[in-house]
């Protein structure tokens, strides 16, 4: 809800208008920590990352000390996982609703690193899936306009009466069927999406929320393609959050969004909630996030879309293509039908 | 007579003196006075003398602030000032003298002179007016503006660039030295390095709080009534106060007393009618003005369905009434009302509105006061709607003031003006309310509580030529603001941050009581040495200070931004000013050229923490950061005109800083260090050329160069959940965009026709170049996590256009 998103496309519109890459001579020496990393109130294998941000490229940090603390002194302990991905600290753990945590780093130049003790809340219950096909107009690199259809999937909320409603935050992976032509060998694919999340980042606060429930919520919006000529799955998890946390994200959207327009607010540098213990006004960059989680699963089958049904990938024309021949090249495929699948 | 009469009066100075100057003949009658001053073989053996005095009106004695002064043999033009005073230097002996003024039969005066003395000069009313007589060259000579005040008749603004063929304010504004704009598409406009919010707009009194329609793209005066546009650029007299920059005083012109007449012009975004005439013939007259846009209609015919979809349009009416009631006594009233509706889609619409009511009263009493009395009632209105998903809303804001104004201008002696008067201003604010609409929104209503204000100022001004060469004003304006509540006054833990965790505590403070109160005396001093008549030093020093301010998180304003007034966590922005500069005219009086120096320094001047939430937010204080500001430049301008062209350059170096330094880092903006505005853009180049072919075919040309504007870009990016590349920025404001240039050019062929249709063709190119200028930069991580930088032009092509006129 802001001028800024009409005026640029007001003026295109109106007016003749490109965008080109320019030369601006941005450089900066400066040397920045990065740590990022969750954990929640189910069980799983979290990961802390930390690394070092400097000369626009991210180096991991190796040989650190990472452990989470409870409210009870009680301390999880991270390890490297040094084979897979060097700077990555993991642990299978288990959250609990209702304790504080925070991460404590010692990094190998002796820096300690420390979060704000965070207080893990539960997060509310989902129901009343749905989806819509929708249309959204964009402006490309050419600065032409693109008009294109999203599946957009809705659901409502429902917070707990006369508990603290916590702020809110969906991340969605998806999981999509592919069939080979039917007359070659009739293999079906079942493909996760590469990307952790299909949502630029969805969040949500309750302050001017009206009584108890959030009806018809956008959970995630996805470019209707091929992925839908058959079943798409979305998996998705809801995480509860504290104000601090939201602001955080707010303001990773923010700068995310922020086009450089007159209309733009000055883009800022987003501070987390890490501190260097042994120097205060050291810039910490990341988020250690304390969450409850809900998840769900939500399917969208090709016969729900209707008259927005989507032509299967392998049509005249395709079935050359080494998908449509072979759908295990597809990266993340497996021909193992999931259990969870209808 | 009040000021505003002699504003309306001043609103035909350069006509008047290219009338006289192009026209002599034109005159309608001619009287001849005969006046002797000393005697031959007087005792003062000099070859020139400087005369003095005012143009009144003969009966009533009324100042003509505006008339022309011409000595006939010489050229020598002076135009008679706020008070009606001129002065001339004349050759020992005889010399002609023609005194002209709309709507007054010119008068000859045969003087010999011989000493120098002080004279008034008369003239009649007149029931032909001479407002019909087209001209089309114009001479701008600033040594004779008022003491750091710019003035702009409505041909110099047709000499200048035309956006899709009319004439517009802001733009012309912007080819004067010192004032800028941010850049394309943006709203209002920047003088010598002040924001767009600390200009003191005034159209017709009607105080004007957002001047442009279509986020910027037009202004607001409806071009075919705008009389004459006068700029003060720091030096502000007395009786202007509440902003730090300027004061833009827009005159709009009255009625015909005798005909009825009017005009139409049809352009290719929007179009405009104006009718004027008599109500009651040589007493009261109405003018009105109406413009509207078919923008909404340029949309329709895109294949594009979302545009299709969209609405973009605009509209404003402008009605006056003004009567002479008796020969001392004249009163009026006016009423402005302008519209912009904005519709993107179904994704969000906005709309604002300006509602506006003048009254005047003058009344001039005996042959040395002048009362006046006016009253402006007003309010600034938008909406803006979030019509998509279960958020549907409207978010609302407005603010209401009511200002009375009294004046007295008092001609104590032939040398000495003196102007006293009181002002008053009541604002109230509505920060901002939100309700939902439609069956399914999620969104509860939330209503900030109003906001009110008292604004009570006296001032004093005095002019007093205390030479023949030296004049000087001084002036004290004196300001007592309360902040009202009721009102919500929230504690902080002292020494700590303002932020809504260090809240402590809040009391209500009822209706009406007062929160905070700020008395203020701000002085305003400047003078004016000739030096031989052609050479003038001007200087002066102002203090102003600002109440009422507009909270823009964003380069350019946004026509949906809040109002906030002065209160009990937000002291108001104080200015000083000092400007010095130098004025010169040829001994043709064909070329004239200026070179001004200024410094401004500001203290409480508002910013933003990162990431500030400005809409909805009940302690505002707890996103705000105050700091000081200063501005400094220099102004060259030069005017070489000919028979039939008029060349304009001018070039303006300005940097405009700013400093938030507070305790924390938190409360800091660049550690502490000082960093550009939005808005300092040190390099300003204009140039205007105009060419008159023929008496019916012109041509202009104008071209600009300005450094581009600040901006704060990314140095580095880290990745965060291996979804977000999340950049990392420098200090605010550290990189710059490219410059920014453009050259428009303009063809106009007209008037013709007949005495009872004249018609009017003016073809424009708006960058006839098809320079590229950013309207806005961003960046984006390619795949080796390089940033490159992105530009996005608008208008990025020559953008032909016609505009059709005609005259009735």
């Amino acid at each position: 809800m802001n001028v800024r998103r009409f005026t640029p496309l007001l003026l295109f519109s109106l007016f003749v208008g490109c965008i080109d890459e320019i030369q601006l001579n941005v450089n900066d020496p400066q040397e920045r920590l990065v740590v990022e990393g969750r954990i929640a109130d189910s069980l799983n294998l979290y990961s802390i990352r930390i690394k070092t941000a400097k000369n626009n490229g991210l180096y991991p940090v190796s040989n650190a000390k990472v452990n989470v603390l409870d409210d009870q002194s009680k301390s999880y302990v991270f390890v490297e996982n040094k084979l897979q991905s060097e700077g990555t600290y993991e642990l299978m753990m288990k959250g609990e609703v209702g304790r504080s945590y925070h991460v404590e780093i010692m990094t190998p130049d002796q820096m300690l690193i420390k979060s704000v003790p965070t207080v893990m809340l539960k997060a509310p219950q989902m129901s009343n899936f749905s989806h819509t096909v929708e249309s959204r107009t964009t402006i490309d690199f050419n600065g032409n306009q693109v008009v294109e259809k999203n599946i957009n999937v809705k659901a409502d909320v429902l917070f707990e009466e006369g508990r603290v409603r916590p702020f809110l935050r969906w991340r969605t992976s998806g999981e999509y069927e592919f069939h080979e032509p039917s007359f070659i060998s009739a293999k079906y694919c079942y493909i996760k999406e590469q990307t952790p999340d299909l949502n630029k980042l969805n969040i949500y606060s309750p302050i001017r929320l009206a009584g108890i429930k959030l009806t018809g919520q956008d959970i995630v919006n996805l470019n209707r393609d091929t992925r839908f000529a058959f079943m798409y799955c979305f998996h998705i998890q809801m995480f509860s959050m504290n104000e601090a946390e939201y602001l955080y994200w707010r303001s990773v959207r923010d700068v995310l969004s922020n086009d450089g327009t007159l209309y733009d607010p000055p883009p800022g540098n987003v501070k987390g909630n890490l501190i260097n213990v042994n120097n205060k006004t050291d810039q910490i960059i990341g988020y250690f996030s304390v969450s409850g989680v809900y998840t769900a699963r939500y399917f969208v089958s090709a016969q729900s879309l209707g008259g927005n049904f989507v032509n299967p990938p392998c049509g005249f024309g395709n079935r050359n293509n080494p998908p449509c021949q072979d759908c295990l090249v597809i990266k993340n495929s497996s021909l193992d039908k999931p259990t969870y699948w209808p | 007579m009040s000021c505003l009469r002699q504003w309306g009066r001043r609103g035909s100075l350069f006509l008047g003196y290219l009338l006289i100057v192009l026209f002599p003949r034109l005159s309608i009658a001619q009287d001849t006075m005969v006046v002797r001053i000393g005697s031959p073989g007087n005792v003062q053996d000099q070859k020139s003398h400087i005369l003095s005095g005012r143009v009144l009106q003969k009966n009533s004695n009324e100042i003509l602030p505006g008339a022309t002064i011409k000595v006939i043999r010489t050229n020598q033009v002076v135009v008679a000032d706020d008070s009606g005073s001129y002065r001339l230097i004349l050759s020992d002996g005889e010399s002609l003298v023609s005194v002209a003024f709309i709507g007054y039969a010119e008068t000859i005066y045969k003087l010999n002179i011989y000493q120098d003395g002080t004279l008034d000069l008369n003239l009649f009313e007149s029931t032909a007016t001479l407002k019909q007589i087209e001209v089309n060259a114009n001479m701008i000579n600033r040594a004779q503006d008022g003491i750091g005040m710019e003035k702009m008749s409505v041909e110099q603004l047709n000499q200048r660039s035309k956006f899709l063929g009319e004439i517009d304010v802001f733009r012309s504004l912007q080819s004067m030295a010192g004032v800028s704009s941010i850049g394309e598409g943006s709203s209002g406009i920047n003088v010598r390095g002040g924001n767009t919010d600390e200009n003191l707009i005034l159209q017709d009194q009607h105080l004007i709080l957002n001047g442009t329609h279509a986020l910027g793209l037009f202004s607001l005066s409806h071009p075919d009534m705008i009389e004459q546009v006068s700029l003060y650029k720091g030096n502000m007299p007395a009786k202007y106060g509440g902003k730090l920059s300027s004061v833009l005083d827009i005159r709009m012109k009255e009625g015909d007393l005798n005909k009825f007449h009017g005009s139409l012009g049809i352009g290719i975004a929007a179009s405009r009618f104006l009718l004027e005439g008599p109500i009651q013939k040589n007493k009261i007259s109405f003018v009105m003005g109406l413009r509207g846009s078919y923008l909404d209609w340029l949309l329709k015919q895109s294949d594009n369905i979302s545009l299709k979809n969209s609405k973009a349009l605009f509209y404003d009416g402008t009605f006056k009434i003004d009567a002479r009631i008796s020969k001392n006594t004249k009163a009026g009233v006016s009423y402005l009302t302008t519209q912009d509706n904005f519709k993107f889609t179904d994704e969000v619409k906005f709309d604002y509105q300006t509602k506006s009511f003048v009254a005047y009263l003058k009344q001039v009493v005996g042959t040395k006061i002048n009362l006046s009395l006016t009253l402006n009632d007003g309010s600034y209105n938008s909406n803006l709607f979030d019509i998509k998903s279960n958020d549907q809303s409207k978010f609302n804001t407005n603010i209401k003031y009511v200002r009375l104004i009294g004046l007295m201008q008092y001609q104590v002696a032939k040398n000495y003006l003196l102007e006293v008067g009181a002002e008053n201003n009541h604002y109230t604010v509505r920060p901002g309310s939100i309700v939902p609409f439609g069956g399914l929104s999620n969104i509860k209503s939330t209503s900030l509580s109003l906001e009110q204000s008292n604004e009570l100022n006296f001032f004093g001004h005095n002019r007093i030529e205390v030479t023949k060469n030296l004049e000087i004003e001084i002036g004290l304006r004196y300001t007592i603001y309360n902040s009202l509540g009721p009102a919500i006054l929230y504690q902080y833990q002292s020494g700590k941050p303002k932020t809504d965790l260090n809240i402590i505590d809040s009391s209500f403070i009822s209706a009406k009581d007062k929160i905070k109160t700020y008395q203020h005396l701000q002085p305003r001093i400047s003078f004016s040495y000739s030096i031989n008549g052609r050479s003038t030093v001007k200087g002066g020093y102002n203090q102003a200070v600002q109440y009422l301010n507009q909270l823009s998180n964003t380069s350019s304003a946004s026509p949906t931004d809040l109002w906030q007034l002065s209160n009990f966590y937000i002291a108001p922005q104080k200015a000083d000013i000092y400007a010095l500069g130098y004025y010169q005219n040829s001994e043709s009086k064909k070329l004239n050229y200026y070179a001004n120096v200024f410094y401004r320094k500001v203290k409480g001047l508002i910013d933003y923490k990162d990431f500030a939430v400005v809409l909805l937010n009940n302690h505002i204080e707890t996103d705000l950061l105050r700091g000081k500001g200063k501005a400094y430049g220099a102004e060259f301008f030069i005017n070489k005109v000919a028979t039939k062209t008029n060349f304009e350059f001018s070039y303006t170096y300005t940097r405009s800083l700013r400093q938030v330094l507070e305790s924390s880092e938190q409360e800091s903006i660049n550690k502490g260090q000082w960093f550009s505005s939005n808005y300092d853009k040190p390099h300003v180049i204009n140039a205007n050329y105009f060419l008159e072919f023929t008496k019916k075919t012109s041509f202009s040309a104008n071209f600009t160069y300005s450094t581009g504007r600040p901006t704060t870009a990314p140095v580095g990016v880290f990745n965060q959940e291996n979804i977000f590349d999340i950049p990392i920025y420098s200090d605010r404001n550290q990189f710059r965009i490219p410059d920014y240039h453009r050259l428009d050019v303009s063809f106009t062929v007209g008037p013709w026709g007949d005495k009872t249709f004249k018609h009017q063709l003016a073809f424009s190119i708006y960058n006839l170049y098809s320079r590229n200028n950013a309207y806005s930069v961003f960046f984006r991580q390619n795949a080796f996590l390089r940033t490159s930088t992105y530009r996005i032009s608008i208008l990025g092509a020559a953008f032909p256009s016609i505009n059709y006129s005609i005259k009735f």
